[in-house]
């Protein structure tokens, strides 16, 4: 336990080996830490175990015959009071008995639990169903369940359709329970009409590459390169400069806070277990470029080491940039203004002395947030910046400075930092908040001579003489990588530039497409606290993937009709995903091929194509007119 | 498969002449989506309307496939017209649910629904410039504009201006001393969604038009685009009330005034001229433009391989198919003109500018087929003497 009570655990591991704590047990914290945290934990787990190699050992089941004109059943969801509360279920359940082709209709209080999932088994089976509708909630969350049970039982699963009647109906129109009955008629009678289109569709499967690459070698990287190498699976890891530990290598980071260790020896300590894993090091080596998907990707390496290398997965751990003042508070003028980043390198050098222009500071003013919480540049919060100003405030005090920190709310989110907070305050280190949208003004004539501001708590403005002025940057999306990924990996990026995970809680490493997965800064300011945990959660998530043999190929995806395309490229020009392309089939005349594996089945060539040439299956134009056709008919016969 | 003949069947086959066909293959030797590898046989088609089978003819991809270019026809030694039979299996198909996968999304057929219905208020003349003179409800002269602005709305990135030809025709007319009707109460005439057998929504465009013209007064109708033509000349006969005007293509219209055309000498340039199925073989309006180029100074006509009756259409069958086959088709006849050593391809149907601009965006043979288009009347138009 440490001081507070709490786990003394950071990145998971505990005292004892084999036993690891996760979440808020740790200390307090939201939720996307604390899963990225329990996937750290998992993999680390792993280690323990052996034997952890996905076999498949389903029996397989028998198909149910589906053929024949539609057989629809349709359970409607109470979802507990969530839909219930508002809708009123037995008028639904008979509305759609009146539906043509429905033959079964059901209430369920929770469709998703296993009861409701019993219920939904015996439907199929009693009515000899061949096509179901599911009222209820959001297919992004739930259908994957639906199609779950549908799969064990030999009914397949693109059968199914669910409608969302919880959040577009008792959700979002609460107040109207009228209109919302009726929205709720009506989007249950177009998944009917969708349902009575649907067909089958079969998912395919292509081996799996059971090794992985890491791009980038700080301390994310080698975090996961290590953790993914331990448990047997073939790593390489890939740095683009000629060492590793990224912002932990000479000569960036002296002391890291919590725990005041020099960065060498925390870097050495991880070093060596890299090595002892068996990864793969690839120093002043570069991705050129990637193609591919989930299971087969294919990079292409630059560098010193140049080579095709096949991996099943990928981990994006390229680390960020620091904001660049440039003019902002005289850091271009004043010798004596200088970044956080170079402050930390001066203390490489020497951490007794600080020296500027020949001559040792008396006194020194840290200003936070630039860059960072900052609309224009950066509107998020840097969260390693008000602990890493409080550490180096903390070592300037010790020579004897006179320290000043400038901050609009100081965030002492890590494990540790508000303990260090109060230890720089009783040194005497002094905060002056000010207002939001302020900021201080460095003044002087060759050098910074005092920071003037509006002191919020003392409702004056104030004037503080200075030798120093540090500013605290914070982080920034690193370029050109995230740029570039972006553009070969398709891996999103959020609205603040940096990579976006698929989702905070449901998937904090993952990304929108399979295989690629985050660590580290890369996916947005962090400390390494953090940075490590996240690091062994994307190592966890990508054995996920690793362990399996084969990869299954998801069959709702878009198809050529190759007779009716009159190759004009435009397909191939959209693609997000570089699906479609080009084939010459004869001389002179081009057809599109989409690329079963890497297609997404999102439509837009669909919908650009000319020529009416693609079929987006499971999304069939057919299946979506049906649909639009019943919306506008109100008639309910058979 | 349901094998019922009916009375529909054999009346539309006994229009077309049908019974008349000898096997002789001529047709399907002929076509050119047949010749290019399409699965069509004009042939067999004809056969099977004999035989009656509906659902067989029907559900058969080759009824939409069939560009209705008239190529067959114009070889048949029978006289089986081929296309008047695709025209009216067609609306037999639509009746039994059957449709074209339009190309677009059926977005363009959209439009003209809508513009069937009439509910939708349309700004259809705010390309009209300052310097044209038109009126727009009492005149002699009424001049159809057609769709050419929704057309250059619709495909931007095609970089084509079909408003230009429409420009360049109210120009000429004025120059003619004549200041025509354009009317802001035009629709669309229907002419695609009559032959993808949509006859219903066909009538509604057809009665709002033809009164629109009727009540103009007009004593002339005359019409740019080959479609509207063909449409206005054989397919609205059967709605007017009155003695219709006398309909004319803009080129017939200023062929018969080259005398009071003064034009100005121009650069020189070799032009290869582009025959659109409609004012072609529907219409036998092939002499006109050719007039009209002779006419023009500096202007050399160089003759595709393939032109006048032979002439090969630009595959954009209305609206109803587009696929490799089409642009196997266009492609040829894009080479076909280029090897004319002609600078421009001249043609006097919007369409003709839609389905080779789209065809000359293929990422592979750029320059290979590429050629700049002209519509025939922006000619005149820039010819004309101060
Ligand atoms: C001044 C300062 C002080 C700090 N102090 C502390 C502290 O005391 N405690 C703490 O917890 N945190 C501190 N931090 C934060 C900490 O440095 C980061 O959280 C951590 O280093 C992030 O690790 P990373 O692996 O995500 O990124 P990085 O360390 O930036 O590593 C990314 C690596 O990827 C490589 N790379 C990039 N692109 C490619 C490519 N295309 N191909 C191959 N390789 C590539 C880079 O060269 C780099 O080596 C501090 C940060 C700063 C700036
Ligand atoms: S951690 Fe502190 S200094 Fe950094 S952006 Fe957040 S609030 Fe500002
Ligand atoms: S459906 Fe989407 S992902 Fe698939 S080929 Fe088309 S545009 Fe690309
Ligand atoms: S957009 Fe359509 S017509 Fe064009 S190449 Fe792709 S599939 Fe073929
Ligand atoms: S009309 Fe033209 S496309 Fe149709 S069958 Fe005859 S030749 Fe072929
Ligand atoms: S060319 Fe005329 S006669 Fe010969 S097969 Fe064709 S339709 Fe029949």
């Amino acid at each position: 336990m440490g001081p507070e009570g709490i786990a003394e655990a950071p990145a998971g591991e505990s005292t004892r080996d084999g036993i690891f704590v996760c979440g808020s047990a740790v200390g307090p914290q939201i939720i996307p830490d604390c899963v990225a945290q329990a996937s750290a934990v998992a993999a680390r787990a792993q280690l323990f175990l052996t034997g952890h190699r996905v076999e498949k050992h389903e029996e397989p089941v028998e198909l149910l015959d589906v053929t024949g004109k539609p057989r629809i059943g349709i359970l409607v969801c109470h979802c507990g009071i969530n839909i219930a509360g508002v809708l009123d279920i037995d008028d639904l359940v008979q509305y759609a008995t009146a539906l043509p082709d429905v033959v079964a209709a059901a209430g369920s209080t929770f469709a998703c639990s296993t009861t409701g999932q019993d219920e939904l088994v015996e439907l199929i089976r009693e009515h000899n169903l061949n096509r179901l509708v599911i009222a209820a909630c959001t297919p992004r969350t739930h259908e994957p369940i639906f199609r779950e049970t549908c799969t064990h039982i030999g009914f397949n699963p693109y059968l199914i359709e669910m409608v969302n009647i919880r959040d577009q109906c008792s959700w979002v129109h609460t107040g109207q329970p009228v209109e919302a009955q009726e929205k709720a008629r009506t989007l249950i009678r177009m998944g009917v009409a969708r349902a009575r289109q649907l067909e089958p569709l079969f998912e395919g499967e292509v081996p799996m590459m059971h090794s992985a690459l890491v791009i980038g070698g700080g301390i994310a990287g080698i975090q996961a390169a290590t953790d993914l190498a331990v448990q047997g699976f073939p790593v390489t890891l890939v740095e683009k400069e000629g060492q590793l530990g990224g912002r932990l290598a000479k000569p960036h980071l002296k002391y890291l806070y919590p725990n005041m260790r020099p960065a060498t020896e925390v870097l050495e300590a991880k070093l060596k277990l890299l090595e002892e894993s068996g990864a793969r090091v690839l120093l002043n080596t570069d991705v050129e470029s990637i193609t591919g998907y989930v299971g087969n990707f294919e990079a292409n390496l630059t560098g010193e080491t140049e080579e095709l290398l096949q991996v099943g997965a990928i981990i994006l751990a390229v680390g960020a940039d620091l904001y660049d003042p440039e003019e902002e508070y005289g850091y271009s003028k004043f010798p004596n203004v200088i970044t956080s980043q170079e402050l930390e390198t001066m203390l490489v050098e020497d951490d007794k002395n600080v020296e500027i222009a020949g001559s040792r500071p008396r006194s020194a003013s840290f200003v936070l947030c630039v860059g960072s919480r900052d609309p224009e540049h950066f509107p998020g919060c840097s969260r390693y910046c008000c602990p890493t100003a409080i550490k180096q405030a903390i070592l300037l005090r010790r020579m004897g400075m006179d320290i000043t920190i400038f901050y609009r709310d100081i965030r002492t989110i890590s494990t540790g930092a508000e303990e260090m907070y109060r230890e720089a305050r009783g040194l005497g280190v002094l905060f002056i908040r000010i207002p939001e949208g302020d900021k201080v003004q460095v003044s002087g004539t060759d050098h910074a001579e005092s920071v003037r501001c509006f002191d919020d708590l003392l409702g004056r403005h104030l004037e503080v003489p200075t030798d120093l002025v540090v500013l605290s940057v914070g982080m920034q999306p690193k370029q050109p990588e995230t740029s570039k990924f972006h553009d070969i990996l398709k891996v999103s990026v959020g609205l603040d530039g940096f990579f976006m995970e698929l989702h905070p809680e449901l998937g904090p490493v993952e990304t929108p497409v399979e295989g690629v997965l985050l660590a580290g800064t890369a996916q947005g300011p962090k400390d390494i606290v953090d940075t490590v945990a996240q690091a062994s959660a994307a190592a966890a998530k990508a054995s996920i993937f690793l362990a399996h043999d084969t990869v299954s190929l998801n069959p709702a995806v878009s198809e050529v009709i190759e007779e009716k395309c009159r190759g004009c490229g435009t397909c191939a020009e959209i693609c997000e995903f570089h699906a479609p392309a080009l084939v010459e089939i004869e001389p002179g005349t081009f057809v599109a091929r989409i690329n079963a594996s890497l297609c997404k089945g999102c439509g837009t060539c669909t919908s650009w194509c000319p020529s009416g040439a693609i079929v987006s299956k499971h999304f069939t134009d057919r299946q979506v007119h049906a649909m639009i056709d019943a919306l506008f008919t109100t008639e309910t016969s058979k | 498969m349901k094998t019922t003949s009916t009375p529909e069947i054999a009346e539309i086959a006994d229009k077309a002449r049908a019974w008349a066909c000898y096997d002789c293959g001529k047709c399907t030797a002929t076509c050119p989506i047949a010749r290019v590898g399409g699965a069509l046989s004009p042939r067999r088609q004809v056969l099977a309307a004999n035989l009656g089978h509906r659902e067989d003819i029907i559900t058969n991809n080759a009824l939409f496939a069939c560009l209705t270019c008239g190529l067959c026809s114009s070889r048949c030694p029978a006289g089986v017209v081929y296309c008047e039979l695709v025209l009216n299996l067609r609306q037999l198909a639509f009746h039994d649910g059957v449709e074209p996968e339009c190309p677009h999304g059926g977005a363009l057929q959209s439009m003209m629904r809508m513009m069937a219905k009439g509910k939708t208020k349309q700004d259809r003349l705010s390309w009209l410039t300052k310097d044209l003179k038109v009126q727009h409800k009492k005149g002699d002269v009424f001049y159809w504009t057609g769709c050419t602005m929704y057309y250059d709305a619709f495909f931007p990135d095609f970089n084509i201006t079909t408003l230009d030809a429409t420009r360049a025709a109210i120009r000429v007319l004025n120059r003619l001393g004549v200041t025509p009707v354009v009317s802001p109460d035009e629709r669309c005439c229907g002419h695609d969604l009559l032959w993808n057998g949509d006859r219903a929504n066909f009538e509604l465009l057809a009665r709002h038009n033809v009164k629109l013209v009727e009540s103009s007064g007009a004593k002339t109708l005359v019409i740019s685009c080959a479609e509207c033509l063909r449409t206005w000349n054989i397919d609205y006969q059967p709605f007017f009330e009155t003695s219709p005007p006398k309909i004319m293509h803009i080129t017939e219209f200023m062929q018969e005034n080259l005398d009071n055309l003064k034009f100005k000498a121009n650069k020189e340039h070799t032009v290869t001229y582009q025959d659109p199925c409609r004012l072609g073989r529907h219409l036998g309006i092939f002499d006109p433009p050719r007039a009209i180029l002779e006419a023009l100074p500096d202007i050399t006509l160089a003759e595709m391989p393939r032109s006048g009756k032979n002439s090969i259409c630009c595959a954009g069958g209305t609206w109803s198919n587009c696929d490799r086959y089409a642009k196997h088709i266009q492609v040829d006849r894009l080479r076909e003109a280029k090897s004319t050593g002609a600078e421009f391809l001249v043609t006097s149907c919007p369409k003709c500018q839609i389905h080779f601009a789209c065809a000359m965006k293929d990422p592979n043979l750029h320059e290979e087929i590429e050629i700049p288009m002209r519509d025939i009347a922006t000619l005149v138009a820039d010819a004309l003497a101060d």
